[in-house]
């Protein structure tokens, strides 16, 4: 059996794995910061030191998310596109699935593939904020709150302030004026979480919807995003014993492996 | 926004073309490659003008490397050395005080020039953004520092900003069908208000059947009556039949390349399509066009006769139609997807030009046969009239050239084209089985899609669905 | 109380006066757009109602067909239509009044199914021939399509019918109009814009009825004096009228509008002389412009100018729907113009419902600080 190690740097974090065959031996997540190749470094060193294995034992490189390209390593690596990488690693955690979404801090992402895992179509959300987990940090900030935290906070709701404007800068304002009209924060929230489930909808309605779906990426941990998503494409999303945001960096370890 | 020397008034963005083309004609036709040029050009700018050695220095080097390359270099040289001419004598007719008349994209040139103008097509300004290093960013910024939204056209708004700046000289008139596009109008309209020239705007039909012809027809007419008491001419009937019996020549040519492109690999190189538009603005009606396709449909049958295409030999070909248009600031793009991806241009709403001939037995049926131009011209017979028009053409685009996908490199401002964008795409798939990507650009403003992120956008639905296997870098 | 009546007729879509037209047996046809010319749809023998998306908060079905840059009104009205909030008209004539309204038909026409639905096309030029062919080939065509899809009859007498009773409408508006502009206005500029926008939601002679009684009642309230600035609002169409709220709540009036959903769709009335069709047909043609019409800056301006001096505003507010192409292009040179004047403007970008007030708050009352009110 071979190692491999596979990275997803994204807007947020680093994600990386070493497998040894299609098992993970480590896994590290590590905040990208503002510079994204430091951590991508100290994010392999981890690894390795974690998976007790030297770097001469690893095998395959595999590396993707939007940073991939910026970043210089002094190893061989393949550069992996994003969706192929979803789609091997949700092949992976969920062999029956044929679609997966992922909804990133910077781009939300809907492949479908077939069994062998090969991408047949994707939509990518469109170049701004909102429908992407950007959206909540920004809503997030502006209402004092962790991201993490949205989730749960907005299933304690007892109602939905509906957030309508359609760009980011607008949600803004509006939420800000919904807490001086004394609307509580919960039920904000919840209108954020169904506003961010409402523009992940779309992107999945535009590929088409596929059962045997599953949900990966940060804003995967948000249990009240998934429940409305899964209301309103009326799908439930397959579940899967593994981070879900590290499906991208399984993917391109696995994808990695098979040059 | 740089100022406009005073000798150059008026005639800095034509001045600026016209050095350009010169020093691609010198470079095309003394050195046989981009080395040998930057090996020779420090002695070569000593002994050039100080305006001349700014020109070169500003050109964007990823289209001369493009155009340097053997199966582009004979195609470019042909269009740079038409476009000389074509600018000296912009700039001779500015001079001379000739009328000046400033038009729309999607109409031929050849019926203002039987009507005594010196005809100027308003989006000539992607080759700025073709290029130069800065592009015609600038003038977008200007025009909208007034307030315009930043969503409107920037292949219709960086005209109103080099007007503004007195980069181009206010026209004597404008004209223009009604249809499309906003950009336009509203361009052309504050251009009106604060130059007080003239403007005229003929309806286009909304119909593309026989009625509409005749609605067409009647409305250019009415134009033809307004625009000769501005320039004090009647239609020249024989200016007009030499005119149209050349550009009938012009658009066979046209209609047989695009037949040609049907051939695997296709044989006609994509960077060439934006060259393609820019003759067809400036030079339609003139020999130096029609030759200018010659050239393309020869080099594309040679390439045919000897079983090789415009993507590298031995390269497995990836047909893609382009199912909006072209980018203005990157077309090496396409000579970049050829060499990277082998991936072809089959053909987009930007150079899909319909062969119509032109009955040019009397100036009633030039007239009429310039209509039918006009509304099936390419981008606007796909976006005056209704959305199927656009679906059903790259629908049999698709089909009749044997795509292998559809790139919707769609520019943010077209709102008409990127609403039937998913129905399209659809369309593409349920039927045919042919993927396809969308995603915004703007046709003549890196700034939406910067040059690695629309490679990136290409790149990777290319490796994620079309090849399905990886690129070491 | 009449006014009450039509306050609250104005903030719906659908309402007990559509309610009882349909018990009767009898249809309702939607349009989208000022330039649908409601005579011939009346005369018909149906019940004109201009669509509004009215209380959607969301676009989520029509976004999977249009991108976030499409203007966010047709992307309401598409998802509306999509929901089958519209289900209760019988057939909806659209106009090609924008590229992003005419691509919504375009889509629409695939995914939403009534009966009869066709778009009007209107042209971009002014020539007595253009004219000439919209009547021949738009308004005559309508008018046959009507009379095939609903098995009417529309003649002459029934279009005189309608005519009189919209041009009765436009009359009564204008008067109310006259009040809003008044030095001291008796009503205010939210609750005209929904009197106003009853009009498209119910039948136009119950409307007079209580627009007339309105108007009495009018004449009995004190006149309002206590406002910082009197506004001129112009732009992209507004249906519920958040933003005259917003104006209003910080201390403005709006006593004057430019809008095709206000002002602009009452000014013009049908001539009564002469063929019925053609008139209506002109009328349509030729009625105050909408900013699509670029061969006609001056017209389109000197309305502007002559609204904002009869009404005496101390400021005008333009908005407009965000990704909106025609309004960007003359909110600006309106700006101008005004201010040639001495009157300030304030150019605003919207989505078709404003839920962030906290941001046009900011911006409007800072704009009366400027206007030094």
């Amino acid at each position: 059996m071979h190692f491999s190690i596979g990275m997803d740097i994204g807007l947020v974090g680093i994600k990386g794995v070493v497998m040894k065959g299609e098992n993970i031996v480590a896994q590290v997540v590590k905040d990208t910061g503002v510079r994204p190749a430091l951590a991508a470094k100290e994010c392999y060193e981890q690894l390795l030191s974690d998976a007790d294995i030297s770097s001469d034992k690893i095998q395959a490189h595999g590396v993707s998310g939007w940073g991939s390209k910026t970043l210089s390593f002094d190893f061989d690596i393949e550069y992996l596109p994003d969706v192929v990488c979803l789609a091997k690693g949700a092949k992976w955690a969920c062999p029956t699935s044929r679609m997966v979404v992922d909804v990133g801090a910077q781009t939300a992402k809907v492949a479908r593939f077939d069994g062998n895992g090969s991408v047949k179509k994707y939509e990518l959300s469109d170049k701004c904020a909102s429908g992407t987990g950007r959206f909540l940090e920004i809503m997030s900030a502006a209402l004092g709150l962790k991201v993490n935290n949205l989730g749960q906070i907005g299933q304690a709701a007892s109602k939905l302030v509906e957030i309508s404007s359609q760009c980011s800068v607008f949600a803004e304002s509006e939420i800000i004026s919904y807490v001086n009209t004394g609307e509580k924060t919960e039920d904000i929230v919840n209108g954020i979480n169904y506003s961010i489930a409402k523009r992940v909808s779309t992107i999945i309605m535009r590929v088409g919807i596929q059962e045997d779906i599953i949900i990966t990426g940060g804003v995967a941990k948000n249990d009240a995003v998934v429940r409305y998503i899964e209301e309103m494409v009326k799908v439930r999303f397959k579940d899967y014993g593994v981070d879900p945001q590290m499906i991208g960096a399984i993917g391109a370890s696995l994808t990695a492996q098979q040059t | 926004m740089k100022p406009v020397p005073k000798e150059l008034e008026g005639i800095e963005l034509f001045q600026r073309y016209l050095t350009t083309f010169n020093l691609i004609n010198i470079a095309l036709t003394n050195f046989k490659t981009v080395e040998d040029l930057m090996a020779a050009a420090p002695e070569i700018l000593k002994t050039l003008p100080e305006y001349d050695v700014g020109v070169f220095q500003s050109l964007r080097p990823d289209i001369v490397i493009a155009a340097f390359h053997p199966k582009n270099r004979n195609v470019v040289l042909k269009c740079a050395q038409a476009q000389i001419k074509f600018w000296q004598g912009i700039i001779d007719d500015i001079k001379a005080d000739k009328p000046q008349l400033d038009f729309w994209f999607a109409q031929g040139p050849e019926l203002f020039r039987a009507l005594g103008f010196s005809p100027l097509c308003t989006e000539t300004t992607l080759v700025a953004s073709a290029i130069y290093q800065d592009g015609c960013e600038d003038a977008t910024d200007l025009f909208r520092s007034k307030g315009f939204a930043d969503h409107i056209c920037t292949a219709n708004v960086a005209y109103p900003g080099y007007v503004m700046n007195g980069n181009w000289k206010v026209p004597h008139v404008m004209v223009k069908p009604g249809t499309p596009c906003p950009s336009s109008n509203l361009a052309y309209q504050a251009i009106k208000k604060w130059y007080g020239n003239d403007y005229i705007m003929y309806d286009s039909t909304y119909y593309l059947d026989e009625k509409g012809l005749a609605h067409q027809t009647d409305a250019i007419r009415r134009a033809i009556a307004k625009l000769e008491k501005i320039s004090g001419q009647k239609l020249d009937e024989a200016v007009l039949r030499q005119q149209m019996k050349e550009s009938n020549q012009t658009y066979a040519l046209c209609g047989e390349l695009l037949e040609l492109r049907k051939n695997k690999p296709n044989p006609d190189p994509g960077m060439h399509r934006i060259l393609d538009l820019l003759m067809m603005v400036t030079l339609l009606g003139e020999p130096s066009c029609t030759e200018y396709f010659q050239l393309l449909v020869d080099e594309a049958k040679e390439r045919v006769a000897k079983g090789v295409g415009a993507i590298p030999e031995g390269k497995k070909e990836i047909r893609a139609l382009h199912t909006w248009a072209l980018n203005a600031y990157m077309p090496d793009l396409y000579h970049w997807l050829e060499e990277t991806y082998g991936m072809t241009y089959l053909t987009c709403g930007l150079s899909y030009f319909v062969n119509h001939q032109v009955d040019t037995s009397s100036a009633d049926s030039m007239v009429e046969g310039w209509a039918q131009r006009i509304m099936n011209f390419t981008m606007e017979r796909q976006s005056m009239s209704f959305g199927d028009v656009w679906v059903d053409d790259m629908f049999y685009l698709a089909k009749n050239w044997d795509a292998d996908c559809g790139i919707f490199a769609g520019n943010l401002s077209c709102k008409q084209g990127w609403a039937m964008s998913k129905l399209l795409g659809d369309r593409l798939e349920d039927e045919l089985g042919i993927p396809s990507v969308r995603f915004e650009i703007e046709l003549c403003d890196k700034r939406t899609c910067p040059p690695d992120e629309f490679k990136h956008r290409i790149g990777s639905f290319v490796e994620t669905i079309l090849t399905n296997s990886k690129k070491r870098v | 109380m009449a006014i009450e009546e039509l306050i609250r007729i104005g903030e719906t879509i659908y309402n007990k006066y559509i309610d009882d037209w349909k018990k009767e047996g009898k249809r309702v046809i939607g349009y989208t757009c000022s330039y649908a010319p409601e005579e011939i749809l009346q005369a018909a023998g149906l019940l004109p109602i201009r669509l509004k998306a009215i209380g959607s908060s969301e676009t989520s079905k029509a976004d999977v067909y249009m991108p976030k840059f499409h203007c966010t009104f047709s992307r309401h009205l598409l998802d509306q239509g999509m929901s089958n909030a519209f289900d209760f008209v019988d057939g909806i004539v659209f106009v090609n009044s924008c590229d992003q309204l005419r691509r919504m038909y375009d889509v629409w026409n695939k995914l939403v199914k009534f009966p009869y639905q066709t778009i009007m096309v209107m042209p971009y030029s002014y020539d007595k021939e253009d004219f000439e062919w919209y009547l021949e080939h738009e308004v005559k065509k309508l008018k046959s399509d009507l009379e095939t899809a609903y098995g009417a009859k529309i003649t002459d007498s029934s279009l005189s019918e309608s005519i009189n009773i919209f041009n009765e409408t436009r009359n009564l508006q204008a008067r109310l109009y006259e009040m809003r502009g008044a030095k001291e206005p008796r009503i205010n500029g939210v609750d005209t814009h929904k009197i106003i926008t009853a009009a498209t939601s119910m039948p136009k002679k119950k409307y007079n009825e209580l627009l007339k009684a309105s108007l009495e009642e009018l004449k009995k309230r004190p006149g309002i004096t206590d406002y910082r600035a009197r506004i001129l609002i112009g732009g992209s169409m507004i249906d519920e009228p958040e933003l005259l709220q917003v104006i209003e709540d910080a201390g403005g009036l709006v006593v004057a509008d430019v809008l095709c959903t206000g002002t602009r769709w009452t000014t013009d009335k049908v001539e009564t002389d002469g063929d019925p069709l053609y008139a209506i047909a002109k009328r349509y043609y030729d009625h105050q412009p909408c900013p699509r019409m670029t061969m006609v800056y001056e017209r389109k301006r000197d309305f502007v100018l002559d609204q904002a001096k009869k009404n005496q505003v101390d400021g005008a507010i333009f908005s407009k729907i965000a990704f909106c192409d025609h309004h960007s292009g003359d909110n600006v040179l309106y700006q101008e113009d005004l201010e040639k004047e001495g009157i300030p403007s304030l150019l605003l970008d919207r989505d078709y419902r404003i839920t962030d007030v906290g941001r046009f708050r900011t911006r409007i009352e800072a704009f009366f600080e400027k206007l030094g009110k």
